[in-house]
């Protein structure tokens, strides 16, 4: 719909006094003040706790006083993706496209901004990692960007800010007075400015400069921004001397030094799993916790979702030691310990061998003999068997975790199998030849311990927490007598050792530039403004390598603006040298992103700035972003032409015809041109490598091989994993992560020592025991969570908890991994595990009014067997080939009757339903957190959890099957015979729903449109409905959730969704805000002509969950529209409805999991378990409620 | 006397009424003296238990009170149990308010006689059991403040009915026209012998008060017959509401589709437990009541005895009735509810179930022998376990249903907070404030009624032989 923009008057210079209020308020010296740092600087300096009257107050000043002190908003344009760029229009959301990174992983995102917030993150479709999805790290991250924990302003030497002496006026103290800093304890904790803070890093930089930067060590994390990377070749220049350190808590050092064994150099391994037919998983996490988790699960679950009996599936193997994501979801799963991973890795490859695979040269002769197997021979010979016959189509995916060696062997397997080029292809690594972490740490260390170390920057790192605990980086710091200066969101741990903390930017305040792992890049544009006075990582280094101040926008553009001349078209003659395009920025105006003239850049000038492109300035800036970029050193002389064709290729489409005007500026607009549709695409074209065939270096894996044996199981082994909810600890005080339920233990606000049943049957521990676990001497006491189907005598703990600093939400949740953790044993180790006898009190509980006062872990789900009810149907490929509509016939039951007839408004326009495909289901919980977002859905607090009050509307019920296909109470739960489902359950929006009828007051009632509504106004809180629920997906607020909400977190809240009083019901609703917004839109189509009907198209309502599901599992849409995906998804054979045979007839369906096990390993089970169809006696039509009326 | 010689004189001649042959002003003298009884000479007893009463009132305004300010979550109410002991304590008041209008109405139309002298303590009963359990619909609900008048179906500018298809909206009317008709039927009742009281005020304050409750009775032939015709209509119009209320009751519970609740029998069988709890309370405040005032004589063994045999009886069918839904639950076929029927024996609420098997089953039970049917202390502990059982009766249903129904990933389990325990007692407090006020300034036992079934009423009585019967009761 085209929309004529809306014609601001241009403010009148003349005319201030706009509103009476605001001019008064302009009089007073703190608000000059205010603007006389605010608006010449391009970011706000909001004062926290910052009120929303206070916040739209400043925004309303920024407008009235426009002519005081200019406006701020042409200067840094971000441009909506889809939706018009006129203007904002108040009331509807406008989508912005950006990019966050989580340690290695990019993920492209489009955010929704609601009158200047960011409210919702979505995956960019266009993003070749995230593909329109998400997963709980990105649905959670937009609430750390409210987080009243945040850093708020710089700090000395800063504990506490409430410790901290609050007067300290601005210069009050001079630079003189911190100039040695060699006790930062000794400082007084000191409240700083901004002006402070660059006089600071100024003595800092000046010490440094002269120098050449030695003495300067700077630790991030993994690197993933070019412009970043650019900064530090800049550094090189500035000040040569100064060292770079990375540190990554889960680290991908092993993939890389796997690769360098493999290849020589650094390539990424791209497994497509939407090729493979058989999936090997060694140790890893591919569909859980993974950069390409996203991405490979909507290839993985392409794959896993059969319609007619003569689709083809794929099969995953998974051999890991506690339960994954992947391993949830595995066809046959392995259990075993860590270490044992490489005996079964190196077996397979011998079996392999065996079986006529041609690997390459000496590796079949290298491979460790004699490595103790105590794993299932069976299972290694069916994976051959496998592997072998799916020669080219198969994958596998070594964990992080797992040694070099084994990642050079996987990658020698995968040649030998012919998967390369088919299900797995290899790129150039962004950051090719970098140190690994561990050594860049270890030389940190050394330095720090030779007293090399002057100033240590650190920025989006947190190695006072998670480095290593040999590592020692506090006592080391302290010893060193550095000064530290940090920048990070948080005054987390290593904020507290810091001379100076520097508040940093969240990634929706700053600009910045991400490269994915296929090196797609994307620029991160901020959507607000920075609520506190942040800095952003490249305005820090861009600092230290200048001495001045730049902004994050410039920088960022600095590194594009290369790339970009130099795609424009080619050559005629060379005009006259442009201006210098860094000085340019377009002229300030009232209006912000329109002002760029439409009309395209002229072909003469188009010309002439390739021309220049090709000249030596452009050249040196184009360059810029190689150097960022480095081409790998390719020994199979294949990836030449990836780096090369990168930066030479030009931009399809990029303007061949276009009218000549404004000569010089040809450059300049060709790049604003690119700039702004980067901006609008969320990703710059053509940023991808190319695939590479790398040349494979057999003898330098044979050489290493060897090594291998050196991995030896242990007695008892600890597993170091990262957490699907805090990753390694960043996210551990975001409140949705805490309250997320794990995918496999349940577990949420605590991390636990997992043991197998074996395991805790043979220490006599059972859940909430407290045990000690000690690693070479370290140990650290956590409290058991008993996981069945966990490798025995192994104890997993997740990384990211026991935060001694974190923030509110983290204080007190679980138990700190990293006390026990080993720079040479960051992913499992060998461990000692005693019981203490105590059991695990948790001070978070709040038992007020309590009679029985419960402490432990807890776990949403208590209970996982299903009772041998048929609520998850699952059957092997076998048998749906069979019979194709098994789950149908999973429930025999007499004739559905009803009381009422259907009403006949339920038969005609649009009526909303759903599928869920549960054989595409990985059970990440990336649906719950994106419905908690999208509805504006409270927290409660782990005690409000135990008492089962929490408030998700979509909750993924996790079932174990004690013995394969029936999930049936029978015999007894060993660790050998375990399996596990997953089933996301929402309301099910019944035609029938026994809620309503029970309602005294009518606030839950059918919609014309099927919808269950849910009248929170009318609501009186009776429970009811609640009670008469028997997918029990109702939520009550017991207390009122949303009242203790800090001004500033409440900007998070979606402005369409009701908050909810205390007292209310609430459950999913479709997303209804989504469903009314599109009718909205369809019916002002068809009012001005645009449409022939106010019918909305298929999938343009998208719910949430929906959304965000990277396996593409849930359809919605409209039943009656033959055509619609939800409506062929109805029809598949698979389709069934939970529960019935009560006759609430859900709208939401579910498809039958199926699962693909090798005949071999699991012999088809008679089907007289599951019940023959004809068996019952009962004919297919009484299966059905009455003829015509049942849309299931 | 022997065994034969007292069984025979039980068998061949009802008990009298009223024992040791007052007269018609000794009924008068001694069912007014606690009630005339002068301030300063106030039983001790009654004012420790008064300030009992109003010590646990206390704690049920601060608890309620509390509820208000904070929500639901002080209890220990959850997902998935969404009712715990807030309708469980509602249904055992309402079933305890059954007794009164039974007593009253339905034994009055079946000229049961020896109704009469525990007839207006039971409608007393009834009337703070109702208003204790017309507590729970309000208080339980998320926003009260919206609850007390939403539930009613009052005109409104939004056009917004009631649902009345919801079994809490037929609630409303049952227990609203139950609590109605049972407050006239008491104070129709009340008329007589609040005009009695009038007239023998000795203060002039006394005489006003009484008086205009009293409502002019003068006791004329006119106003007996009125009276005996309102009082006829009154009992004719309690006694289908006494079947209805908690069949309505029971509707909140056989309307869902919840296993456990969704069950036919509910009606009869709430009925039948109704009265049978009602009962129990009834014996439990009668036999300390008759002890402490003195009324032995009015309130006789015989009438005891009879309300033990309908406690018998109607425990009885409240055990039937739990046999028949285990039966329904195997013969219905259907899983869920045959789960949900052996997860109350065995599952984690297998104390509770066990509790109300011993309590409503088996210890109604001994009333078959004539000598703990006429034992002071033994019917006043089973009427306790009578209470006790059918409170758990209520829990049973109400929360091990809850618990565990059909998607076992949702079950849980529920834990009473100090708020749950302190609202349940608290409206004991309340109940036991009225019923003491109740006792101090009304006539406690229908002195008019209790006239006319007394040996003087009956023109062709003789008087029986003193001490023939009761002697045991000495």
């Amino acid at each position: 719909m085209k929309r004529p923009p809306i014609q601001w008057p241009a403010p009148d210079p003349n005319q201030k006094v706009y509103w009476r209020s605001l001019d008064q308020l302009a009089e007073t010296p703190e608000f000059r003040d205010f603007l006389h740092r605010e608006f010449p600087e391009g970011a706000s300096e909001l004062s926290s706790p910052i009120s929303r009257r206070s916040f739209m107050s400043l925004m309303g000043a920024s407008l009235a006083m426009a002519g005081l002190a200019g406006c701020r908003r042409p200067e840094e344009k971000i441009l909506p993706y889809t939706h018009a760029p006129e203007d904002m229009v108040i009331g509807l959301p406008t989508y912005y496209a950006t990019a966050m990174a989580i340690g290695p992983a990019v993920y492209g995102l489009l955010v929704e901004s609601n009158e200047g917030r960011p409210t919702k993150l979505e995956g960019n479709p266009q993003h070749p990692y995230s593909l329109g999805a998400t997963n709980s790290y990105i649905q959670a991250s937009i609430l750390d960007l409210y987080d009243p924990d945040r850093s708020s302003c710089p700090m000395l030497a800063g504990k506490d800010e409430k410790d901290a002496p609050v007067a300290v006026a601005h210069g009050e103290h001079g630079a003189a007075e911190h100039g040695e800093h060699g006790e930062a304890a000794a400082i007084p904790k000191i409240k700083l400015g901004e002006d402070d803070v660059v006089g600071f890093l100024k003595e800092v930089r000046g010490k440094l400069a002269p120098q050449g930067g030695q003495g300067l060590h700077i630790l991030t994390g993994t690197i993933t921004s070019p412009s970043l990377l650019r900064m530090r070749e800049q550094m090189k220049a500035d000040l040569p001397k100064a060292r770079w350190h990375t540190w990554e808590a889960v680290s991908e050092d092993n993939c890389v030094a796997g690769s360098r064994i493999a290849f020589g150099t650094d390539f990424v391994t791209h497994l497509d799993f939407e090729k493979a037919d058989v999936i090997l998983t060694l140790g890893a996490d591919p569909l859980g916790i993974h950069p390409d988790a996203v991405k490979n699960g909507r290839g993985f679950a392409k794959r896993r979702r059969p319609d007619k009996t003569t689709d083809s599936m794929n099969r995953l193997y998974v051999v890991e030691s506690a339960w994954t994501v992947t391993g949830t979801n595995a066809d046959h799963r392995l259990r075993v310990k860590p270490s044992e991973v490489t005996s079964f890795a190196v077996a397979l490859a011998a079996e392999l061998a065996k079986r006529g695979i041609a690997m390459p040269p000496g590796v079949a002769e290298a491979l460790p003999k004699g490595l103790p197997a105590t794993f299932d021979v069976k299972f290694l010979a069916a994976v051959a068997d496998d592997l072998v016959q799916s020669r080219g189509r198969a994958a596998i995916a070594v964990g992080h975790g797992q040694p070099k060696e084994l990642h050079a062997l996987a990658h020698a397997l995968h040649s030998a199998l012919g998967s390369v080029g088919n299900t797995v292809t290899y790129t150039q690594a962004l950051d090719a030849g970098r140190p690994l972490d561990r050594d860049s740490m270890t030389e940190l260390g050394t330095a720090l311990d030779k007293g090399e170390v002057q100033t240590l920057v650190v920025l989006g790192a947190n190695p006072a927490y998670d480095a290593p605990v040999d590592f020692r980086f506090a006592e080391r710091l302290k010893n060193s007598k550095a000064t530290l200066i940090h920048l990070g969101m948080y005054r987390d741990e290593t904020a507290q050792l810091a001379a100076l903390h520097i508040p940093g930017t969240h990634f929706l305040e700053s600009w910045g530039d991400l490269r994915g792992r296929d090196g797609t890049a994307s620029i991160v544009q901020p959507l607000i403004a920075p609520l506190y006075k942040g800095w952003s990582e490249l305005e820090l280094i861009s600092f230290l390598c200048s001495g001045r101040q730049s902004r994050g926008f410039e920088l960022v553009r600095e590194t594009w603006r290369g790339l970009a001349v130099s795609r424009m078209p080619a050559p005629t003659p060379p005009p006259a040298p442009a201006p210098e395009p860094a000085a340019v920025t377009p002229p300030p105006t009232g209006k912000g992103k329109n002002k760029i003239p439409p009309a395209p850049a002229p072909a003469a000038v188009a010309a002439a700035g390739a021309a220049k492109a090709a000249g030596a300035v452009r050249a040196t800036e184009a360059g810029e972003l190689k150097v960022a970029v480095p081409a790998p050193t390719a020994t199979a002389g294949a990836a030449a032409p990836a780096a090369a064709g990168e930066a030479t290729a030009a931009a399809p489409g990029a303007a061949p015809a276009q009218p000549a005007a404004i000569p010089d500026n040809g450059p300049i607009l060709f790049f604003e041109r690119f700039w702004r549709k980067t901006l609008r695409d969320g990703i710059v074209e053509q940023t991808a490598f190319q695939p590479v065939v790398p040349g494979l270096k057999a003898p330098e894996i044979a050489a290493a091989l060897p090594a291998l044996a050196a991995v030896t199981p242990k007695a008892f082994e600890i597993l170091f994993q990262t957490d699907s909810k805090v990753y390694d600890g960043r996210y551990s005080n975001n409140g949705w992560l805490q309250e997320l339920p794990d995918p496999v233990t349940k577990l949420v606000w605590d991390n636990a020592a997992l043991l197998s049943l074996e395991t805790a049957k043979a220490l006599g521990v059972e859940k909430d025991d407290m045990v000690r676990i000690t690693v070479r001497g370290k140990s650290v006491d956590a409290a058991v969570f008993v996981q069945p189907g966990q490798s025995s005598n192994t104890v997993a703990l997740a990384l990211g908890y026991g935060r001694p600093n974190g923030g509110r939400i983290a204080k007190g949740a679980g138990f700190n991994a990293t006390q026990i953790r080993h720079l040479d044993g960051l992913s499992f180790d060998e461990a000692k595990v005693e019981k203490l006898g105590s059991k695990y009190t948790d001070e978070r509980d709040d038992w007020f009014g309590d009679v029985v006062k419960l402490t432990g872990l807890v776990s949403t789900q208590d209970h996982f067997a299903m009772e041998g009810r048929p609520l998850l149907r699952e059957a092997t490929l076998t048998r749906f080939r069979k019979q194709p509509d098994f789950a149908e016939h999973a429930v025999h039951h007499q004739p559905l009757l009803a009381l009422w007839d259907d009403p006949e408004e339920l038969k005609k326009g649009q009526q909303w339903g759903m599928t869920i495909d549960l054989s595409a289901c990985v059970g990440c919980g990336a649906c719950t957190t994106a419905c908690q977002a999208e509805n504006n859905i409270s927290i409660v607090g782990k005690a409000q959890v135990r008492k089962g009050r929490e408030m998700h509307w979509i909750r993924i019920d996790r079932y174990f099957s004690f013995t394969p296909q029936t999930f049936e109470h029978t015999g007894d739960l060993t660790d050998n015979n375990t399996e596990v489902a997953h089933q996301p359950v929402a309301c099910q929006q019944c035609e029938h729903a026994p809620c309503e009828n029970v309602c005294p007051v009518a606030a839950t009632i059918h919609s014309s449109d099927g919808l269950n509504d849910m009248v929170y106004n009318r609501c009186v809180g009776t429970r009811y409905c609640a009670n008469n629920c028997p997918w029990k997906v109702r939520r009550f607020n017991f207390l009122d959730w949303r009242g203790d909400v800090e001004e500033v977190a409440k900007l998070k809240y979606n402005p369409d969704v009701t908050l909810r009083s205390r007292g209310v019901m609430e459950k999913c609703t479709y997303c209804v805000q989504r469903i009314r917004g599109a009718q909205r839109d369809a019916k002002l189509k068809l009012a001005n002509k645009q449409a022939e009907t106010d019918r909305v198209a298929d999938g343009v309502i998208t719910p949430a969950c929906a959304q965000a599901c990277p396996a593409d599992a849930i359809a919605f849409g409209d039943i009656l529209d033959p055509t619609s995906r939800v409506a062929r998804e109805k029809k598949n054979p698979r389709n069934y409805a939970m529960l019935a045979e009560l006759n609430a007839r859900p709208r939401t369906t579910y498809l039958a999991r199926i699962r693909n096990p090798n005949p071999a390993l699991e012999p088809e089970r008679p089907e007289a378990a599951h019940g023959e169809h004809g068996e019952h006696g009962a004919p297919a039509g009484e299966h059905k409620t009455e003829a015509g009326a049942s849309h299931l | 006397m022997s065994a034969a010689s007292r069984v025979g004189v039980g068998a061949l001649t009802p008990e009298p009424l009223l024992e040791n042959n007052p007269s018609l002003h000794d009924v008068t003298e001694a069912i007014c003296a606690p009630v005339e009884l002068d301030v300063a000479k106030t039983p001790i007893g009654w004012l420790i238990g008064f300030v009992c009463a109003l010590g646990m009132l206390g704690v049920f305004l601060g608890a309620v009170g509390y509820l208000f300010w904070k929500g639901i979550g002080i209890w220990g109410n959850n997902q998935p149990i969404g009712w715990a002991w807030d309708i469980t304590n509602f249904v055992w008041w309402i079933g305890i308010g059954h007794a009164g209008t039974l007593i009253s109405a339905i034994l009055f139309l079946f000229k049961q006689k020896w109704r009469t002298s525990i007839n207006r303590f039971a409608e007393a009963m009834t009337i703070f059991a109702v208003i204790c359990a017309l507590m729970f619909p309000i208080i339980h609900t998320g926003r009260p403040w919206l609850a007390v008048y939403w539930l009613l179906p009052l005109p409104n500018q939004m056009s917004m009915w009631p649902n009345f298809r919801s079994p809490l909206m037929w609630d409303v009317f049952a227990v609203s026209t139950y609590f109605t008709v049972s407050l006239l039927f008491w104070y129709v009742g009340l008329i007589p012998d609040l005009a009695t009281l009038r007239d023998r005020a000795k203060t002039k304050t006394r005489a006003l008060i009484y008086g205009i409750f009293a409502m002019g009775w003068r006791g004329s032939n006119r106003h007996w017959q009125h009276y005996e015709k309102a009082y006829l209509i009154l009992a004719g119009l309690s006694t289908p509401l006494v079947l209805s209320v908690h069949s309505v009751v029971s509707f909140d519970f056989a309307t869902s589709v919840l296993p456990g609740w969704h069950t036919t029998i509910f009606p009869p069988y709430f009925v039948a437990g109704a009265v049978f709890s009602g009962f129990g309370l009834v014996m439990t405040l009668m036999v300390l009541a008759r002890e402490f005032f003195g009324l032995k004589h009015l309130v006789t063994m015989r009438v005891l005895e009879n309300m033990n045999k309908i406690m018998l009886v109607t425990g009885t069918m409240v055990g039937y009735a739990y046999a028949m839904e285990f039966f329904i639950a195997w013969y219905g076929g259907n899983p869920y509810e045959r789960f949900t029927f052996i997860n109350r024996m065995f599952g984690p609420y297998w104390w509770a179930y066990w509790t109300m098997i011993s309590c409503n089953v088996i210890s109604p039970q001994l009333f078959w022998f004539r000598s703990i049917r006429r034992s002071i202390p033994a019917m006043f502990i089973i009427s306790i376990f009578v209470n006790i059982g059918m409170w758990f009766e209520r829990f049973v249903i109400i929360v091990t249903s809850l618990s565990r129904d059909f998607l076992p990933t949702s079950w849980g389990y529920f834990r009473p907070t100090l708020f749950d325990i302190a609202t349940y007692v608290g409206t004991m407090g309340l109940f036991f404030t009225l019923f003491l006020l109740f006792l101090r300034f009304l006539p406690m036992i229908a002195i008019s009624e209790l006239k006319g079934v007394s040996p003087h009423a009956d023109p062709h009585a003789h008087p029986p032989a003193n001490g023939a019967t009761g002697k045991e009761n000495h």
